[in-house]
Order: C-alpha cells, then structure tokens, then sequence
C-alpha cells in the first residue's frame, strides 16, 4: 500500500508542476485562486507543526511542556537569525536540557 | 550571455540558499524511517515525490495508519501550490521541447521559483532563461537527494531518546517564521495551526486545518484590499 501511497503522491505533484508548463503559457490561473494557493505553505505547515506540540501521547497537553517551549525558544532563534540549521540546533538542545533539567 | 553562462549563473545565485534545505532534508529522510518506512521506500519516495513538506505530511499520516487516499489528498493540497509556479513561470520556457518542458517541471520547487522569477523580472532582456531556471533548480535537486539519503541513515542510526522526530515541527518553524510578511499570512499560519490542533485526535486535522488556514488567508487579504 505505501507504494500506491508514494506513486500517486509522486504522480499528482508532476501533474502540479507540469500542468502550465504544459499549456505554454496560453492560460493563467484565476486572480483568486492564486491568492488562495499563496498561503498554502503557511497554513499547511502550521497545520503539521502546532498539533504534536500540544497533543502528545493521545491527550491534550498544557502548553508549559518541553516541547512546546523549547518549540517557542526555536522560534524566537528562528525570528532573530532567519538561520534554519541553528533553529533546528538550538529548538533539538531547549528540549533535551528542558527534559533533563527542568520538567 | 551564452546558455551555458545563463546556467551557471543561476547555479551560482542559489549556491548561497541551497545550504538551507539541508536541515530540511535531513529531517524528512529521518520522519520517512520514524514512520516505518523500508530504507528502499524512503529513498524512492525521495526521487519519486521531491517535495518536503507533502513528504513529511504523508509519513506522519502513515504512521498513525490513515487510510491511503487520505494520505495522498493530504499531500496534494499541500502540492497545489506547484500549480502557481508553474502558471507564473510557463511563458518563459513554453520554446523547449516536451522532454525538456517535462525534466523542468519535475524540479520545480519553492525555492528555485523564487530566486529565478525574481531574475527575470530584474533582467527581462536577458535569452536563454530556460538554462538560468535550470541551473538554479537543479542544486537543489541535488543537495535534497543527497541530505534525505543522510536523513535516511540517521533516522535509523540514532536512539530514539534523541527524540528526532521533534525536528519535524522545527524544520517548519524554521521555514514559516521567516516567511511571515505580512498580516493574511499570520492569520493563515494561526487559523491553519489551531484547527488541527482542535482536531488532533483525527485523521483529518492536517487536511482540514490547511483548508481552513488558506481560506483564512484569503479572506484577510482580500478586507485588507477592500
């Protein structure tokens, strides 16, 4: 099943990629949709990083756990450096000195 | 400027940026393994599907044992947005050949869209845009096979108590916090993140959290017009 899994995802994201390249430049995406996809990345990102933060183990958790805010330390790094190697660093150490040393 | 200088001169103009989907990479070779992938499926879905965020999207719904066609309509949607790329980008190489048309498509990404629009726009003059598009997508072609290929190795290299699989969450915010601009996008990002968050205990969250963000978006961005 994972590779039916692997091959559609593989096989509609061509289709993405290819499908105004396809058409030569004869037709444009609508003004709204265009705008719509812009916050894509956004959205779906968000949609895939918040939820573990605060739902871990099958249960909703407070936002005062190790995660969550080695998470906000991480983001904070990530504001201050836009540097995504020393935000993935620094996010990896908060958690483990977090777990170790304070919850 | 010849095609073969267009080229490099794109290849350059990444070199400095390209660095930065490492982590990126990393992250999505080690999620593949967490979820229970065969190193031999992990490294095919690399190739096959060549999009990060949908690739982590789909091993994490894996893992929880999602049905099929809601792994793959996940990671669709998180894939739409090629479509905008590919409108915007298609007037500049609809002269190439169907094979090449093909080849360039497969490589577009997130990154190589940006630095190469940004380009044309500043030189529209300039021949040979295909080839600049071309060497300014395929670094990061390269630089994602071969850090997944090492994110594939860590993940089952390194003990679970270094809990990698949180890298997951980091990577995104290392790529949304710079690329918050404006006030639709928070809006996106915050609608986007609580829903799934709300709808955590289901398989849906993913899905109905990124619908919602994007049209969250949208809607603030077209008051803020009006």
């Amino acid at each position: 099943m994972i590779w039916v899994i692997i091959i559609s995802i593989g096989i509609l994201t061509f289709m993405a990629r290819v499908s105004f390249i396809a058409l030569e430049g004869r037709y444009q995406l609508p003004g709204s949709v265009r705008h719509a996809l812009k916050y894509v990345p956004m959205a779906a990102m968000s949609a895939i990083a918040l939820p573990p933060l605060l739902y871990q183990s099958g249960e909703f958790v407070s936002p005062i756990n190790p995660r969550f805010v080695a998470a906000v330390l991480a983001s904070w790094v990530a504001w201050r450096t836009h540097n995504a190697m020393l935000t993935l660093i620094s996010g990896m150490v908060a958690l483990w000195l977090l777990q170790n040393l304070v919850f | 400027m010849s095609s073969r200088q267009e080229f490099w001169l794109g290849f350059r103009s990444v070199l400095p940026i390209v660095i930065g989907v490492v982590p990126f990479g990393l992250v999505t070779g080690v999620s593949a393994i967490n979820a229970g992938m065969s190193t031999g499926e992990a490294l095919n879905m690399s190739w096959i599907v060549f999009a990060g965020a949908s690739q982590i999207a789909a091993n994490a719904l894996w893992a929880q044992g999602a049905p099929a066609f809601l792994v793959v309509i996940t990671a669709v949607v998180i894939n739409a947005r090629f479509m905008m790329y590919s409108a915007a980008i298609s007037p500049y190489l609809k002269h190439v050949s169907w094979l090449r048309k093909m080849l360039l498509a497969y490589i577009l990404t997130d990154q190589a869209f940006g630095i190469t629009i940004a380009h044309f726009n500043q030189y529209p003059e300039r021949q040979h845009k295909p080839w600049y598009y071309f060497g300014a997508a395929l670094p990061f072609w390269i630089v994602w096979q071969i850090s997944g290929v090492i994110g594939i190795f860590l993940g089952q290299t390194l003990p679970a108590e270094w809990q990698l699989d949180f890298a997951v969450p980091l990577s995104f915010i290392a790529i949304l916090i710079p690329a918050i601009k404006d006030r639709p996008s928070v809006i996106a990002a915050i609608i986007g993140g609580l829903t799934a968050t709300l709808l955590a205990p289901t398989r849906v969250s993913v899905l109905v959290g990124a619908f919602l963000g994007i049209a969250a978006g949208y809607m603030a961005e077209s008051k803020t017009k009006s």
